[in-house]
This record gives structure tokens, sequence and C-alpha cells, in this order.
């Protein structure tokens, strides 16, 4: 079935001829078996190319998560069209950007007049239309693959939204190789976690079908209460979980996972950012069943690297009760090997490759990558190169990553170029001290600051790290200990301090500026607890 | 056992919400979907159950931290009004 596909159009046509009736979507309150899920798809593009979408048109998706959000997003490559989602959450300025910079000629919405209101001009000029409306079914657009089919969205370091291209050569790359890293069958249900804005649900929006796979969306309502999320897991028998590794960790801590069968769950894959050992630890204790796998690859390229951890259950002695992973050595979880059709090099600060061991930049070739960023080509030829002694037609993504390859060949994420930040001149990369502070026992999560120096206070930015959970004096002082040993003098935080957890964006990723106001906060409360000490003493 | 007006209850929900946990303005009503409101994210529902805890003195089980009882001021006060441990008049 999946060698005849060569376009993301073609998609539903081809697995609802296989298994018309077979359970396709669902989100809980429609189900759709392929021919459904198919003829929705068809419906939608023919309303859209009623009011004058044609093939090559970016078309926003600005819905909660739910069946209608996959269908639109099969209604829009059906006809050719390019898909770009926009995060149903998103501040409305944010999401005013994203339409304006890909300049979308439709969004498919269920916004009401407030919401639409509220993204003003954004929307002027633009058809909006209903994720249910209804047309005369579109024929599969003849599209070619190297084409645009999809646009994600991403803050740009600079905070402005930066759209990544992929073609539908590059998603069927990525669903192919996902198909077979995770031997993914017909018999296999995929949760749906991450929302279409965030390029993990390119998992179930295109290697599902491909496999012919169902998909079990969960409602963003659901979402927030780990209990309810682990039951419809369990009611509906779901194989395969993807998320980010915050996501994972509420399910085990919150979701009273004891008390539900989660046997059904076959692979739970994280990726997105890196799994403190102690979380990951707790999360294969109680999915005992499951194989664990880090999913390593930025948006550019989908996915590039894996790393397979075996079911806990299989061998139960090498996991501590107190939560420390041995098998990962040095309490960090590999990022891997690449996967088929990948390249990877690593290259120095003088951009030399580094051949065997050693520490660099990872460079990224593969057919999983992205066409470029969208209408930034500064951006593109910043991030996309060719290299000396590679053929002319291989193309290397700088994934701004630094990575180490292990004397194994395995590879270890160490941090992102693109947050180190400046310390009495030394360079630093938050990610790197996360990394190792995470190794220690007490740790579930934390996240490194930069406090800029406050005028009264003599000179210095300092280095602050806030943990999750609260943690005590003596396992401060291990954590301290722990820096100290791992990193140089300028890199170790020069305090540690205790919160009940750490701020996150809506892809579940730390939200930086978000830990910053924290701690602001952390330190008013304190000021105000010792005044008032002070007034009442 | 603890014993709480109802409207006094919802009145009292609204306030540390708004106060303590959302994420954005707009009006609290007894049936707003609080999470599709964008009012709450897991965060805030931790916050909410932590308030509840307090107020009460109870213990709420992870298992009825679930959407059919969290997802509006209704849900939660007919949550604490089915259980035997709080009294809501």
């Amino acid at each position: 079935m999946s060698g005849r596909v060569d376009a993301l159009s073609g998609l539903l046509d081809s697995v609802a001829a296989g298994r018309p009736h077979d359970e396709a979507v669902t989100d809980g309150r429609v189900r759709l078996d392929w021919v459904g899920y198919r003829d929705r798809a068809a419906s939608l593009g023919g309303a859209l190319l009623a009011q004058g979408v044609v093939p090559g048109d970016r078309v926003a998706v600005h819905l909660p998560k739910s069946s209608d959000s996959f269908v639109a997003a099969h209604a829009i490559v059906r006809i050719g069209a390019v898909v770009v989602p926009v995060d149903w959450f998103a501040p409305t300025d944010y999401a005013a950007e994203v339409l304006r910079d890909a300049d979308v000629a439709a969004i498919v919405t269920a916004a009401d007049s407030d919401r639409l209101g509220a993204l003003g001009t954004a929307v002027d000029g633009r058809i909006v239309v209903a994720p249910d409306a209804t047309g005369v079914p579109a024929a599969v657009a003849h599209v070619a693959p190297a084409s645009a089919a999809y646009i994600v969205y991403t803050s740009g370091s600079t905070g402005r939204p930066k759209g990544i291209v992929h073609s539908h050569a590059s998603a069927l790359a990525y669903a192919r190789k996902a198909i077979a890293t995770y031997a993914l069958t017909p018999a296999d249900r995929l949760a749906n976690i991450a929302p279409l804005h965030f390029d993990q649900s390119t998992f179930e929006l295109w290697a599902a079908p491909l496999a012919g796979a169902s998909v079990v969306v969960v409602p963003d309502g659901v979402l927030r209460f780990p209990a309810s999320v682990s039951d419809l897991v369990a009611r509906e028998r779901v194989t395969v979980w993807y998320s980010v590794p915050y996501a994972i960790s509420q399910l085990v801590s919150r979701g009273a996972v004891a008390d539900r069968d989660l046997s059904s769950l076959r692979w739970v894959l994280f990726g997105g950012e890196s799994f403190s050992a102690a979380s990951l630890a707790q999360a294969r204790l109680a999915l005992p069943h499951a194989w664990f796998s880090n999913v390593y690859g930025p948006a550019e390229v989908n996915q590039c690297t894996f790393h397979h951890l075996e079911p806990h259950r299989l061998e139960p002695h090498r996991l501590e009760p107190s939560g420390e992973a041995t098998d990962a050595l040095e309490g960090v979880v590999p990022i891997g090997r690449p996967w088929a059709d990948t390249e990877v090099m690593l290259v120095d600060a003088d951009d030399r490759e580094v051949v065997g061991p050693g520490d660099g930049e990872l460079l990224v070739s593969t057919d999983t990558m992205m066409i470029g960023y969208w209408n930034r080509p500064d951006l593109t030829a910043a991030a996309v190169c060719l290299r000396p002694g590679s053929p002319p037609d291989r193309r290397w993504y700088r994934t701004g990553d630094r990575v180490r390859r292990r004397g194994d060949g395995l590879l270890v994420f160490l941090g992102r170029t693109d947050h180190q930040v400046k310390i009495r001149g030394h360079r630093i990369e938050l990610e790197a001290i996360e990394s190792t502070l995470s190794e220690a026992p007490a740790v579930v999560a934390c996240a490194v600051v930069v406090e800029r120096a406050s005028p009264d206070r003599a000179g210095q930015d300092r280095l602050v790290a806030l943990v999750a959970p609260a943690p005590d004096d003596r396992a401060i002082a291990m954590m301290i200990d722990l820096l100290r040993r791992r990193l140089p003098r300028y890199a170790v935080p020069q305090e540690i301090v205790g919160v009940a957890a750490i701020p996150r964006s809506g892809t579940g990723k730390i939200d930086r500026s978000a830990a910053v106001e924290l701690l602001s906060e952390c330190r008013q409360k304190s000021a105000h607890a010792e005044a008032a000490g002070r007034s009442s003493g | 056992m603890s014993t709480r007006n109802s409207s006094s209850l919802h009145d009292d929900l609204v306030a540390f919400i708004s106060a303590d946990v959302a994420l954005g303005g707009g009006p609290i009503e007894p049936g707003t979907d609080l999470v599709m409101s964008g009012l709450i994210d897991s965060l805030g529902v931790m916050a909410v159950v932590d308030w509840i805890e307090r107020r009460f003195d109870i213990t709420v089980d992870p298992n009825d931290v679930v959407i059919e009882h969290f997802e509006s001021i209704d849900a939660i006060v007919d949550y604490l009004r089915g259980r035997d441990d709080c009294r809501v008049e």
C-alpha cells in the first residue's frame, strides 16, 4: 500500500481502498472509519475549492484538538494546498502574525465572531470556513512530491514566528521511517497528544494513515487532567504514545496509572526535550510493559535519531526504586543513532568535521529535511548548506545542537547553541546545565535562568537553577556538589531555588521567559516575608 | 466536616481562579469551560485541587481529578456536593 503513495493528497484514498471500515480516527465525540475520514476531507476540500482556494495556497487550521482538525489537514493537502496549523490557545497577536506571515488564503476555524474580531485585520480578505463545511467532494490533486505540504511555525530566536516548510516527499519519508522504526501496523492505535502546530503530531497525521493505524485524539480539556488521559488511553486500548517528557511525567505522577490497565501501551515515545533520569525511571516503572524510545530531531528534519529502551519488566534489576536509570551512562538518555537514509556529522567551532568520538554541532543530511523557512531565504541559507567533499546535491542542516559522539557510536545531546548565554564573558549553554542537574535523583524538572544584575546589587548577572519539586537543604547540597563536579566553575548556578513546577509553553517545553518571571516572583515573596517578619518581630 | 454555602463557594472559586490561576481575562460563569476558555492549564488544575483540599480539609484522590469533576465551577461544586466528607449547602 505505501509504495503507491508519493504525495499526502492521495493518502486517505489509498488506505480507504484497503480497509474502508476499520476505525481511523476518534476524539471521543466523533468516530470515523477510513471511508468517513476520506469523505469528510474530500467534502471540506470541495468547500475550500468552491471558495476559490487553489493549489499552493496556504490554508490555516485554527481549531482545538479534535477529529475536525485532522480532517481539515487532510482536506487541505488533498486539494494541493499547504496546511498551516495555528495554536488554538495562542495569544491573538501571535496567531495574527502567523496568518499574515504565511499570507493564508483561507482559515478553517471554529472561531466565533469574538475570536475572529480579536484577530482583527489579520483575517481581512481571507476566506473563513467552518470545519464541518461541505462541498462537492474534491478529487485528489496531482502534486509534485517536492512541493510544499505543510508549514510548522516556531518561535525564531528573536521571538518572531518562523515557518518551517515541509514537502509531501519529506513528510512521507518521515512517515515511512517512523513506521519501520516502531513497527507500526494497522492494529496500532496512536494517541495524539501534540497539537497540530507542534510537529510531533505529524506522526499521527501522516504516519498513522500510511500504516493503516488509527488515531485517538486526546482533546485539550482531557489533556489537562492526567487521570482523564490515562482513562482514555486504557479505554481506547492505545498502543503508541508520543509526547514531550512533561506529559509522560504528569501521566505517571497524577494519572492514577496504578488504577488503570495500560497494558495495551507497547511504545512510549518521548522527544522535544531531555527527560530527567529520575522521571524517566519512574515512568518505566509505572509502565513496565512498554518499550520507551527517545526521539530526537529538530522540526526542520522531523526526526533523525532514535534510542530504544527495553520494557522495565524485562530488566527489573537495572532500575533502582530510588529512580536512577543505571542503564543510561552518565544518567543521560542518549539520542541514539541516525535512522535510515540519514547521515550525521559533527563539526567543531572552526566548522571542521569531528571524526570519531568527540563533541560538536550536529549537522544532518536526510530526506526528511524541510524545503526551507517560509519567505526567509536568509535564514534558510544560514541553516542549510553544502559541505566540501560532500556530493553537490547533498544538503546539510545545521541543527544548532551540541552533541557528543561516544566511543560506542551513540550520540548524546549536550545543549542548544542558540540558548547560549554569556556570563562574565563565558559562553554557557543552559540546557547543558539542566541536563547535568537532571541527573540528581531529587530533580523531577529544572530550568536554569540568568538573573540579570539589578542596579542595587553590585555587578553580576547570576545563574539560578529552578528545581521542582522544591528540594530540602540536603538535596540542594548534593545538587551543588554534582554541578561543581561536572561543570566549569562559571557554569555552576549560584543558587538553587525550589519551585512547585517549571513553567512550560503550549508544546510542553520550558518557557524560559516565564521561568525568569517565576524567579522574580519568588524573590518578591521572600522580600515581603522578610519585611513582614521584621515589622512583626 | 466542613460546611460551605454553595453560592459563596461559587464566588470564592471565581475569586481564587481569577486572582491566582487564570491565564487570561474573561468572565468566569458557573458553566464556563475552564480549560477551553484558556483560563487554566494543568498547573491551574493542580492549584484548584490544592485550594479545595485546604478549604475543606480533605484529600482529593487523583482518580477524582478528571474533566467531569473540574471542567467548570458548576462541575467542581457538584463534585464536592457528592462527597460525604464536605457539606455544601
